[in-house]
């Protein structure tokens, strides 16, 4: 079993962040590079997107059905019924590749990690560094 | 070249917004504008329409679904079952030229409710 780990970090004084591309899945890139997505151990599901990229991305394509999509209530008691979607989450930094399921609703703008992505990795919440961190094993030849 | 003749004083009203909203070819952008707007919105229309059927028809299916697929990749489109695979690639070329599919593991239980973050409201 490995043992020895490598730390990939992305400097993050604000925000908790990792560096991610979301691709559709018929090989679609949201963006060409990397984007900084912010942590929210708030959000219980994988990936919140902008309601105008799952648009762009064409999500309309690999929809669940409507009689399953959850519902949620905002802070201030408005109740928000999400649209789901298959789509693939790459990151670049690590070369890992993640089929998720990515969640929206009409007027969305957020671009966010939730704790059920996080739940796949281990992860360094690193104050004093100023970075957010994700561990991997370093295979043992 | 596409050409339209326009009612007169939609015409006007039209070029003159667009003078005040653009310094330089105005009236061609304002017309780019307008044409990706009108499709964008046919689009919207279209994923609406086969949605709406294809919501429909899964309703309809989920009992046979569930008896006959279990664990199966499916994809609903145009109102139909399209196919059933082993996975999800297996199943992603059906029906290509629609704007609206369902696909699914069936039986994958999804979340009734999400709990949402601080950072999740309408804007």
């Amino acid at each position: 079993m490995a043992d020895r780990v490598r730390l990939n970090c992305w400097p993050s004084p604000d925000f908790l962040v990792i560096g991610i591309q979301l691709k559709n899945l018929a090989g679609q890139l949201h963006s060409e590079v990397e984007e900084l997505v912010p942590l929210d151990t708030g959000y219980s599901e994988e990936i919140l997107v902008p309601y105008s990229l799952f648009e762009t991305l064409n999500l309309h394509y690999w929809c669940l059905p409507e009689q399953q999509k959850p519902l949620g209530t905002t802070v201030t008691g408005q109740v928000i019924q999400f649209l789901e979607a298959y789509a693939e989450v790459i990151i670049p930094k690590t070369n890992e590749q993640h089929q998720v399921i990515v969640q929206t609703f009409i007027g969305n703008t957020r671009f966010l990690i939730g704790r059920a992505f996080l739940r796949r990795f281990k992860v360094i919440l690193d104050g004093p560094g100023g970075q957010t961190c994700l561990l991997s094993p370093i295979a043992d030849n | 070249m596409l050409m339209a003749e326009l009612p007169e004083p939609l015409q006007q009203q039209f070029e003159q917004t667009a003078q005040k909203l653009y310094d330089h070819d105005a009236t061609k952008r304002a017309m780019i504008d307008a044409v990706e707007l009108w499709l964008a919105k046919q689009r919207k229309h279209q994923i609406d329409i086969e949605a709406d059927a294809n919501d429909k028809a899964y309703v309809k299916l989920k009992e046979e679904l569930e008896r006959n697929y279990w664990g199966k990749w499916v994809v609903i489109a145009y109102g139909q079952l399209q196919g059933a695979g082993d996975s999800l690639a297996e199943i992603n070329h059906l029906a290509p030229d629609a704007q609206h599919r369902i696909v699914m593991q069936v039986g994958e239980r999804r979340p009734k409710e999400v709990t949402l973050g601080w950072q999740i409201g309408f804007d």
